[in-house]
């Protein structure tokens, strides 16, 4: 086992924006262990935990524009998951709103429809859950229940278009080969709107970075939201469902809600009570991947600070950095963005001519005028952690 | 029996009943006290017990009540009532 050093949460009030002081504090980090393991094909990632598997990215995997397939984030509800053999495996598409069904083989589906492929970011809607203050229950993920892949497959809408939906059509309904150890337990099982099921952007997909999808991404084929978080993009997918009313699974009616109106973002109507909705698009967000928080840079040594943002799909039009606590703000120089989907590098070198702290504080606008927050939006799941990032460096 | 033969045993009983544990679960050790092994022979059906360790710095006594009625009322876990109060008890205690 492998450990590595890292900064928990327990300081993390300590680096909200004050209103009263009206400057950025920067609270003392406080240590914890943590193990690097590997999953079988993967390479050691953070483990958070083991049955079902959930696996972090460690930041140093973040640093390269694609996230590689063997260190990618691993996230499952349930315990069972199958080893599934591509040649037998069929995806049935059916449904009480659709005109016909269909059953695809693999080949069939890579075949019979045309492919697609565009780089987007998959974020679990609880990556940085362990940030949040107050702390929130669930899988304590850091930064990296994350990355940016290149996603290969075949438009939904184009299978969808193939079986026929009918006027009546609401949800779209998806269900995949994981199951539980009872048979009580909730089977996971997601819906979306079926304007955002026909969007382009939303495929089946088969490959990730240019190779069959690894087992633990979801193989044979799984679903890409391009833009929502991870909780929609169903794994080892086994059937699709055109429906003419809401999906009331526990997964969707009571798992992955936000409260109603308290964040931007596509609204799912047809799930939508006055108290809750389902979360839906990745909120405006970028990562520091260069230095962590407490890293020593070497007086009088050329440095650059790095990292990347990304939104839920609008792009990113400025990533600014802050050396003054929040009182002025310098864009830095943006890399180029390969989708709109896919999170976008930016650099600003630092200053290390002068011995002392460096504080830093980073914050990302969407195309769409939407801008990383100062201060968290308390939400009992602990989802949409997109704040303001602050760094404490030290040149010495 | 000491602690990890009884700890080995509670999860050689989960095996035996046809459940799948993750390679290195067994690495997982709960904090020795009564009803320790009733927590991992229970909990351990659906879930390893790392689960229990990482939100130790979350749950109070009524965080782990309603977790644990979470497990039974919308997972399915066949716990009685009985059962599910030393589970309480030993989390709310422990962790």
């Amino acid at each position: 086992m492998v450990t590595r050093r890292r900064v928990v949460a327990g300081s993390i009030g300590g680096l909200l924006l004050s209103n009263l002081a009206g400057s950025w504090a920067f609270g003392a980090a406080e240590a914890a262990e943590e193990p690097l393991l590997a999953l079988p094909g993967k390479r050691a990632l953070i483990k958070r935990t083991f049955r079902p598997p959930n696996y972090e990215t460690p930041l140093a995997d973040l640093r390269s524009q694609i996230t590689a397939n063997d260190s990618f984030f691993v996230r499952y509800h349930l315990a069972s998951i199958p080893e599934i053999d591509a040649r037998t495996w069929r995806l049935r598409i059916g449904g009480a709103s659709a005109k016909r069904t269909l059953e695809l083989s693999l080949d069939e589906l890579k075949r019979d429809f045309e492919r697609v492929r565009f780089a987007a970011i998959n974020q679990c809607s609880g990556n940085r859950r362990g940030l949040f203050a107050p702390r929130a229950g669930g899988v304590q993920w850091t930064y990296g229940a994350m990355g940016n892949a290149l996603w290969g497959g075949v438009r939904l809408r184009d299978v969808l278009n193939r079986v026929g939906v009918k006027g009546d059509a609401l949800e779209v309904v998806f269900d995949g080969g994981d199951g539980a150890a009872l048979p009580g337990t909730p089977d996971f099982v997601k819906s979306l709107p079926v304007d955002r099921a026909l969007d382009a952007h939303t495929l089946i997909a088969f490959e990730m970075n240019g190779e069959p999808l690894p087992h633990w991404n979801g193989a044979p084929a799984r679903l890409v939201v391009a833009g929502w978080t991870a909780t929609y993009w169903v794994k080892h997918l086994t059937s699709i469902n055109v429906e003419p009313k809401a999906f009331d699974g526990f997964w969707m009616k009571t798992a992955y809600r936000i409260p109603t109106g308290a964040f931007p973002g596509a609204r799912f109507a047809s799930q939508e009570n006055a108290q809750t909705t389902p979360i839906t698009e990745i909120l405006v967000n970028s990562l520091v991947t260069s230095h962590v928080d407490g890293a020593r840079l070497e007086r009088g040594r050329p440095a650059e600070l790095a990292g990347w943002a990304w939104d839920g799909g609008s792009g990113i039009s400025t990533v600014e950095t802050s050396l003054d606590e929040g009182r002025s703000w310098r864009a830095a120089t943006l890399g180029a963005a390969s989708s709109s989907y896919a999170w976008r590098g930016f650099r600003m070198p630092l200053d290390t001519a002068k011995p002392g702290p460096l504080r830093i504080a980073v914050r990302a606008t969407g195309r769409n005028g939407a801008r990383q927050p100062e201060k968290l939006t308390p939400n009992p799941s602990g989802y949409h952690h997109n704040m303001i990032q602050t760094l404490a460096l030290e040149v010495a | 029996m000491n602690t990890h033969v009884r700890y080995t045993a509670a999860l050689a009983v989960l095996l035996l009943a046809g459940l799948a544990v993750a390679a290195g679960e067994e690495s997982v050790q709960l904090q020795d006290a009564p009803d320790r092994d009733l927590v991992v022979a229970r909990c351990s059906v659906c879930h390893s017990v790392d689960y229990v360790q990482m939100n130790a710095p979350v749950l109070d006594r009524a965080g782990w009540q309603k977790s644990v009625r979470k497990m039974i009322d919308q997972f399915g876990a066949p716990i009685g009532e009985a059962d599910a109060n030393r589970i309480v008890e030993y989390l709310a205690t422990h962790y």
